[in-house]
Parts: structure tokens; sequence; C-alpha cells
């Protein structure tokens, strides 16, 4: 309201002049034409008349003059007191309008301001919730369980192993028992050989004793005869000791060379393969996770940064809703018609409303005061 | 910390939402409010605040109003209140020592400015 700025009162026409000052401005005039004839034309009745004829002309020229002069005042007054008629009006239809598309920005700004709000909180939940709260938490439990199974497989494969060397060793414990047998075999058969001889020898001596060797040389029979099967005894043992060792070692080559032990080969290479390509997975998940943690902690960062920014909203709302509560304010005091608009007191008034000292600063018309952030006051 | 609960009172709900969120996230209770009347009827419902953080300019009953009302109940009297507001000034700030606040935080903040000055008021 332009016309509001500058008086404190507002007033509308003004106090009509005294009658004789309406006839001021044009009687000098006259007077000296009326004064120049009478001089003119000498003191007389004709001098007089034709003064006292110039002076009322002047008379009614002058009155005519300030009556136009009048109505002229009169009617600007008129214009003023229709002018301030029609902004007051056009303030009363006006300031409505504007105080609810106002508020209209304000409660839409905030509407999407809280949608802003509750999406970037429920974005942060499901994102804490993707990312887990201990870092690679899941992949490192993976690679535990990993390790501990390729050392149970490891102690496994050793155990057979051992298992496959023991069998050697017994097949060469086996072999020493034989050989030892073998031996022992041989001695009995060298002692058979020699008391053989000795037999043979008693035969000899048994015959030369004639009568008296017989019960002797029946002994010797005996014994020769006893020679002969514990020689063909201990041959006997000897091919038996060989042929139980080689069926014992034909057994255990068997063994080795048969489909067990390639099982066992193959299984092992199997499950290290299988153990190597898990734990590659592992290594894998647990980069990607990490990945996916400072992904997570970046977008938090923004996010935060999002809700931080969103609270100067709440700054512009609270502005808003102080310019719609004062135009209110102003169009309720335009309605009154004979309420006088006092501009410093409604400005006064006005900056005790303000929240924000944004609005001191533009009231002020000062520059933007800086930002002070979480600034915090304990008491 | 889920034993502690914390009162938060605004009338924006973004607002609500970004300290209920920053203080759910902390491991905290949270109990909303949107003016000084709505808390002061919260605090029936709950047994024990362990902090009360609150706006000054509301409609109904504002922040400093309703630090004088908590004051006089004898169940909260001792709950901690933190202002969190974007005035400035220093006659509200006044205003707000004087009703029983305990602190007084400009909007707007950042998250950890948040929980720390939490952290600092919150009731053992």
């Amino acid at each position: 309201m332009a016309g509001d700025a500058e008086p404190r009162t507002q007033t509308v026409g003004r106090t009509p002049p005294h009658p004789l000052a309406r006839c001021l401005p044009g009687l000098p005039l006259g007077a000296f034409a009326a004064v120049a004839c009478i001089t003119a034309a000498g003191a007389s009745w004709l001098s007089l008349a034709a003064a006292s004829c110039v002076l009322c002309a002047s008379v009614w020229t002058a009155r005519r003059d300030q009556r136009r002069s009048l109505a002229q005042v009169q009617m600007r007054g008129e214009q003023a007191a229709a002018s301030s008629a029609r902004v007051r009006s056009f303030a009363a239809a006006a300031l409505p309008i504007w105080a609810r598309q106002l508020e209209t920005v304000r409660s839409a700004g905030d509407g999407e301001v809280d949608r802003i709000a509750r999406a970037a909180s429920g974005f942060l939940a499901r994102l804490e919730d993707a990312a887990g709260e201990a870092p690679a938490g899941g992949s490192r439990k993976f690679a535990s369980d990993l390790a501990r199974t390729g050392r149970q497989v490891d102690a496994l494969v050793a155990a057979l192993r051992q298992s496959q060397d023991s069998k050697q060793r017994m097949v060469q414990d086996i072999r020493g028992e034989a050989d030892r047998l073998q031996e022992t075999a041989g001695e009995i058969r060298r002692i058979a050989m020699h008391t053989r001889v000795v037999t043979l020898n008693a035969t000899v001596e048994a015959a030369r004793a004639g009568a008296a060797g017989r019960p002797f040389a029946t002994i010797v029979a005996d014994m020769r005869d006893l020679v002969q099967r514990t020689a063909q005894t201990s041959d006997d043992f000897s091919r038996a000791i060989e042929r139980l060792y080689d069926m014992v070692k034909a057994a255990f080559d068997a063994d080795a060379r048969g489909p067990g032990a390639a099982a066992l080969q193959q299984t092992e290479e199997l499950v290290q393969d299988v153990l190597m390509n898990f734990r590659a997975l592992g290594e894998r998940l647990d980069a990607a996770q990490n990945e996916v943690k400072r992904e997570r902690d970046v977008l938090r960062a923004q996010i935060f940064g999002v809700v931080e920014a969103l609270q100067f909203q709440d700054r512009a709302s609270q502005v808003l809703s102080h310019v719609v509560a004062s135009l209110g304010s102003l169009e309720k005091r335009l309605s009154d018609d004979d309420a006088q608009l006092d501009t410093r007191a409604w400005l006064r008034d006005m900056a005790a409303s303000y929240s924000t000292p944004e609005e001191h600063a533009s009231h002020a018309a000062q520059p933007r005061v800086a930002e002070r952030r979480g600034e915090i006051t304990y008491f | 910390m889920a034993d502690k609960l914390i009162m938060v009172v605004d009338d924006s709900a973004s607002l609500r939402e970004v300290v209920s969120f920053t203080l759910k996230k902390a491991g905290y209770g949270v109990v909303e409010a949107a003016d000084g009347r709505q808390a002061l009827a919260r605090l029936e419902e709950a047994p024990r605040f362990h902090l009360i953080v609150c706006d000054v300019n509301m409609p109904e009953l504002d922040g400093i109003g309703f630090v004088r009302e908590l004051k006089k109940i004898a169940r909260h009297r001792f709950v901690p209140v933190l202002m969190l507001t974007t005035e400035t000034r220093e006659d509200r700030k006044v205003a707000g020592q004087m009703a029983g606040a305990k602190a007084w935080m400009v909007k707007p903040f950042r998250p950890e400015q948040l929980l720390q000055a939490v952290a600092k008021l919150v009731l053992p």
C-alpha cells in the first residue's frame, strides 16, 4: 500500500476558508483599477460609479475563481477518499487471496518435506538392514567354516595316507619275519642233513656190531626216517612261508593298486578343488560386502545431508506462516474504515512475532546472518 | 540404551521424523508429540522419561510454556529438557533457562551434534 508508507495518519478534506479570504486574491487589481478611474476622470459621480462597477466586477470575478478552486479541492478530496476506499476494497479482496496462496505454498512444502523425510528414514533403515551392522560378518563365518572343513579333510587324508604307509611297513615287517623263518627252516634242514650223515655212520657201525648192533640199527633206521620227515617238513614249512608271504603281499599290492586308493586320490583332489573354489567365493563375498558397506556409509552421509537441508524448510514454513498472519491482521485493520494505520507500531508488532534470524535480518534490510548450525548452550 | 525413553515435541512432522530416526538408530526409545498440550498428555502415558527434546515455537502451548508446566509435575520435574529451535535471540534463550530447560540448540543440526548433546543430558 504505497499511500500508507510515510504519514502517520490519513485525513480527507480541509476547513473551508473565511468568506473575506475568498475575495482577497482579486481585490487588489480591482481596487487599483477603481483608483485609476477616479484619478483619471476626477472625483465625479460618473467616475465614482465607474470605479464601483470595476470594483464589483473584480470582486465578482475573484469570488467566482475562489468558488472554482474550492470545488476543485473538494473534488480532489472526494477523489482521494474514493481512492482510499478503493484501496481498502482492493486490500480486503486481495489480502485474503495472497494469504491463502502463501498458506498453500507453506502447507504443500511441509507436506512434501514430511514425505521426503519419511522416505529418507525408511531408505536409511533398509540400507542398514541390507548391509548389516557387523561388516563382513556372514562371509567371515563362511570362511571360518571353510577353513575348518579344509582342516578336517586334510586330517582325513593324512590318516588314510598313514594307513597306507602302515600297510607298507606291515608288508615289509612280514617280509622280514618270513626271511627269519626261512633262515630257521634252513637251519633245520642243515641239522637234518648233518643228522642223516650221523645216521649213515651209525648204520655202518651197527652193521659192524653184528647181532649186538641190531637194536641200534633199528633206532638208527627210525632216526633216518625222522630226519627224512624233518627235512621234508622243513621244505614244506619253507614253501608255506613263501606262499603265505606271497598271498599277503599280493593282497596289499592289490589294495594299493585297486580302486580304493585311486578313489581316495581323486576324492582328495576334488575336495581340495571345491574348498579352493569356496575360499575364492568367500573372498569375493567379503570384498562385495565391504564395498556395500562403503557405499552404505557414503549414501548414509548424503541422506543425512539431505535430511539436514530439509530442516531449512521448517524455517521457511515459519517465515511464511508469519507473513500469512501479518496479512490477516492487515486485512482486519483495513476493513475498519475508522481505524488508523500506525506504521511504526505495526512494524514493531511484526518484528515481535519473528522466530528466525533471517526474519530479523530482512526486517532491518541487513545482510543475511551466518548460519549457526547445531550451536548449543548448556545452562 | 533401548531402556532410555526420550520424548520429541515439535509441530513439524518432518522435524519429528528426523529427530526420532536419529535417536532410534542410536538405540533410544522415542515418543512423539506435536505441541505442548499433547506432550503433557503423553507424560501421563509413560512411567518415566530420561530426556525431552522440545521445539519452542508451537501452537496451543509453546515450548517454554510446556517446560514451566512440566516443572509443576512432581513425577517429571527433574526430566532434563533440550530446547531445539530456530530462535537465536538472547531474551528467548534466557526465558528458556528461567523456565527450567537444560540446554538450547539451534536448528538446523547435524545428527552427531544432537546425539552428543543427548548423551550429555540424558538421565542415567
